[in-house]
């Protein structure tokens, strides 16, 4: 109960990660998104992985952080070179593995000609589990080691509107009670001698019970919380002013400088070789740059 | 209706707040929350509302700032004005810079992540410029205390210094009025009077106005001008707050709590109602009191007379804890070495202050924590190789908020979860005769989370009942439940000599019901002892920012070893006619 609340509330230290302005966090993210998007190549993206995942060395991350993140990385990856490597439907495809022959009854004409792990869909998964992976990691990091009132006034500074910054904020705010609240219902399930675990209707059931208190408390609690922004003036003025000033350090301008140079070099790099590969545009000066682009992105 | 407004209100400026004639039905019910409440405060008036659970006095205050009708829907009809503004013709912004409301559980307020974020919020919104902003938080939370949190995290506080960055975080704004509903309630009896003191000063030197909810009525009535008490949705008393327990019937009918210095004045012919111990003595030396009580006991051995309690010396110990070390955090222990024995049939209050270790000692005793060092042993089990659900059955846990306990459909099908999965048999008569021993037998077929707060805690209790654990664990049970719904859930362990283990700041109910008495300050147990015993320590009560009840105060005062006002005013009695004869 404790431990969940733990894994998802940030933790404060005083590391280079969290020193870091939360819009230079916001933009970092963004050009990473940006970058995970256009890449292709599997061990680039690998390299990107890497440097993502190096981020939470230098934060300090706890144990119980990165455990969590293990397992949803683990799954995430996992999961999704498995879907691929048996749903790639893109040709060439190279057979590696049968797991169902076309031949098998009932299976085989159930499957629509037999299932099979592909070569492709194995690299290809890779690529699109490794993309998602450095998305989600750099969000989680950025989540872990910012304060939420830092990234409400980070989004702010970024001009999303403040009633916007304020719900995304708050919403993630209240995600670490909503687990306490989940494990509390659980546990109170199963002092009452109920197995949440049980097979088929246990799960099921789980999911229902865990629903109805869950739901009521966030309704009740969103109310009162609604009350109490409301009487403490929230929106009462079109402006308002603030405590903490952020402050863009000569660190958080060179990172962000060379995240979002990267970014937009690599979307140029990326979209210059679509055009030359798509028969659109071709430019002999451009060689270099199509040869970075096929070896590298 | 009981009324008598003038003697107070003299003195005082312009109206704060005028409600004429006002009806309001929540979106979806057909019955009207509020039922004509027509109500008027003075500027600078300090009213304390009361009345049973349900009776409507949340909603008013919601009524104060717009929130309702203009947020909620529903049907609203009459009149309310604040300081001369109609609330339905004003927007809810305007309101909001006049009218500060506090509520019940701070974790539905609090969405900042450090306290001077937190307390900031307001004044940022009005603009106020940085350096006026810093100055304001830091008066701020002196006001409540607070002054050494204000870089804290708001997770790491206890409830109640989460409540006191509340308050903080509405006199921060400086509101015209302040409107809190039972603020005070998950706060250890110090706590309660500091804020209670410093809402006070709030009150008397700057002039806010204040409306404040609370059952706890015995410990805020000395700071109120006025008490006002609902019932069905109506103001049914208004009187100065001197002369409000002249009619102590409409308390008693009820339910509601009265100071015990009036209580103990009125049942022994008294006619007078002191808030405190200390005004209650010239009374008694009056009376005479004093002086035929020693007479009396010249002749009497009171400790023989006294109902000792329970005896549970030679039961088997179902709980066994040795040097136990445990918390949330390895660098930072909650409970710091604690050992203890709980034998079967135990009624054990855990009190102390906030962040004390009350919840965390509970949380080990349902497996639901493990040792960090030491151990636990409940039914002879280590707990460390245990998950709670094995005790499935055998350990009844009732949270602070039993919401989070409700999940049927019914409350009768909450009483009857736990005998289901157990595989026990009469699970329909199990059912019943926990649903009536919490009188809610007539609502077995609603849906739990429409019911009052009170009548959710009564079925959470009653779906917990149902399984007849050995051992119950009550978190804070008495926490914003009036009296009668209190008494009655107590009642029921107290008849059925269940073991119990619930943690209070309410001194009066652990002395009730207790047998046992645990004092816990900084994660360890610093007193142990039955309740007349450790009582008697002040030394011992003051570390734990806990305080003597008035009636122990009187009868130390009076050289009595009384530790209740049926104790008290029997001895009383008892010498009177002895003196007589």
């Amino acid at each position: 109960m404790i431990g969940a609340r733990s894994i998802a509330e940030p933790t404060i230290k005083d590391t280079i990660i969290h020193r870091m302005d939360p819009r230079a966090k916001i933009l970092i993210l963004i050009s990473t998104a940006f970058v995970a998007v256009t890449l292709d190549n599997p061990k680039t993206m690998f390299l990107l992985f890497l440097i993502v995942l190096s981020g939470f060395a230098f934060a300090r991350m706890p144990a119980i952080k990165l455990k969590t993140l293990a397992i949803l990385l683990i799954l995430l990856i996992w999961g999704t070179i498995y879907s691929q490597a048996l749903f790639y439907s893109q040709l060439p495809r190279t057979v590696i593995f049968t797991i169902i022959s076309p031949d098998f009854p009932i299976l085989g004409w159930l499957t629509n000609g037999g299932l099979f792990v592909y070569a492709e869909g194995l690299k290809h998964g890779a690529v699109q589990g490794l993309r998602s992976a450095s998305i989600l990691s750099l969000g989680l990091l950025m989540c872990w080691t910012t304060d939420s009132r830092d990234m409400l006034n980070g989004l702010v500074g970024l001009r999303v509107p403040y009633s916007v910054a304020f719900m995304v904020v708050t919403a993630v705010r209240f995600l670490p009670i909503i687990i306490t609240e989940v494990a509390t219902v659980v546990t109170v399930q199963r002092l009452r001698g109920f197995n949440p675990k049980r097979f088929g209707s246990g799960i099921i059931k789980t999911s229902l019970n865990i629903l109805t208190p869950t739901l009521s408390n966030c309704v009740r609690r969103t109310g009162t919380l609604a009350v109490s922004i409301q009487s403490r003036a929230f929106r009462a003025n079109t402006e308002r002013t603030y405590l903490k000033k952020l402050k863009f350090s000569d660190f958080d301008k060179a990172v962000v400088t060379v995240c979002i140079f990267t970014a937009v070099s690599i979307v140029i790099i990326k979209l210059l070789y679509n055009l030359y590969t798509g028969g659109i545009y071709y430019t002999s000066g451009l060689r270099p740059v199509y040869a970075i682009a096929r070896g590298y992105l | 209706m009981y009324s008598e407004g003038g003697t107070v209100r003299q003195n005082k400026g312009d109206t704060a707040v005028e409600i004429k004639d006002l009806w309001y039905t929540y979106p979806g019910r057909t019955e009207p929350t509020l039922r004509g409440v027509n109500l008027k405060i003075e500027e600078g008036e300090f009213v304390l509302l009361t009345g049973p659970t349900g009776c409507g006095k949340s909603t008013l205050l919601k009524t104060l700032n717009g929130i309702i009708p203009h947020e909620s829907g529903g049907i609203f009809s009459g009149s309310i004005k604040i300081s001369g503004i109609d609330t339905g013709n004003s927007n809810q912004m305007e309101l909001s810079r006049k009218v500060g409301l506090v509520f019940q559980n701070p974790d539905d307020q609090i969405f900042s992540t450090t306290v001077e974020d937190e307390v900031a919020f307001g004044p940022e919104n009005l603009c106020f410029e940085r350096e006026e902003i810093d100055k304001k938080v830091g008066e701020a939370l002196q006001m409540v205390g607070m002054s050494g949190h204000r870089l804290s995290s708001t997770n790491a506080l206890s409830g109640g210094q989460k409540q006191r960055i509340c308050i903080a975080s509405m006199l921060a704004m400086m509101p015209e009025i302040l409107a809190m509903d039972e603020p005070v309630s998950q706060m250890d009896p110090a706590g309660t009077q500091e804020i209670l003191n410093t809402v006070r000063d709030l009150n008397r030197k700057l002039k806010i106005t204040i409306l404040l909810v609370e059952h706890r009525l015995h410990e805020l009535a000395p700071f109120a001008d006025r008490v006002v008490i609902m019932d069905s949705g109506k103001i049914i008393f208004d009187q100065p707050a001197s002369k409000a327990f002249e009619h102590l019937d409409v308390f008693h009918r009820l339910g509601l709590r009265v100071p015990e210095p009036v209580e103990i004045c009125h049942t022994l012919g008294i006619k007078a109602s002191p808030f405190s111990a200390e005004e209650t003595f010239p009374l008694l030396n009056n009376g005479d009191f004093k002086e035929k009580t020693r007479r009396y006991l010249t002749r009497h051995d009171p400790e023989k007379r006294i109902n000792m309690g329970c005896s549970v010396e030679n039961t088997e110990p179902l709980v066994s804890i040795r040097d136990l070390w445990s918390g949330y955090d390895k660098n930072k222990m909650v409970l710091k070495g604690i050992n203890l024995e709980i034998r079967r049939g135990e009624r054990v209050a855990v009190m102390g202050t906030n962040g004390s270790g009350k919840s965390t000692l509970l949380l080990n005793l349902a497996a639901m924590l493990k040792p960090y060092k030491g151990s636990v042993k409940v039914f002879e089990e280590d707990t460390k190789s245990k998950n709670p659900y094995s005790f499935a059955g055998r350990i009844g846990f009732v949270f602070q908020n039993p919401d989070l306990m409700l999940f049927c459909d019914s409350a009768e099908e909450e009483a009857r979860f736990g005998p289901v999965q157990l595989k026990f048999e009469n699970i329909e008569e199990r059912a019943r005769i926990s649903l009536e021993a919490m009188s809610i037998l007539n609502l077995k077929q609603d849906l739990p989370q429409s019911l009052s707060r009170g009548q959710r805690l009564r079925t959470a209790v009653a779906s917990v009942i149902s399984i007849d654990p050995e051992l119950i664990l009550l978190d804070e049970p008495t926490t914003g439940q009036d009296r009668v719904n209190i008494e009655q859930m107590m009642d029921y362990f107290k008849n059925k000599g269940s073991t119990l283990v619930f943690c209070t700041h309410d001194i009066e109910i652990a002395m009730l019901y207790a047998t046992r008495i645990l004092v816990m300050n900084e994660g360890q147990i610093i007193a142990d002892g039955r309740g007349r015993d450790v009582i008697k320590n002040i030394d011992i009560l003051r570390k734990a920012s806990l305080t003597q009840p008035p009636v122990v105060e009187i009868a130390n005062y009076l050289g009595i070893d009384a530790f209740s006002i049926t104790e008290l005013v029997e001895t009383l009695t008892h010498r009177s006619s002895e003196v007589v004869i």
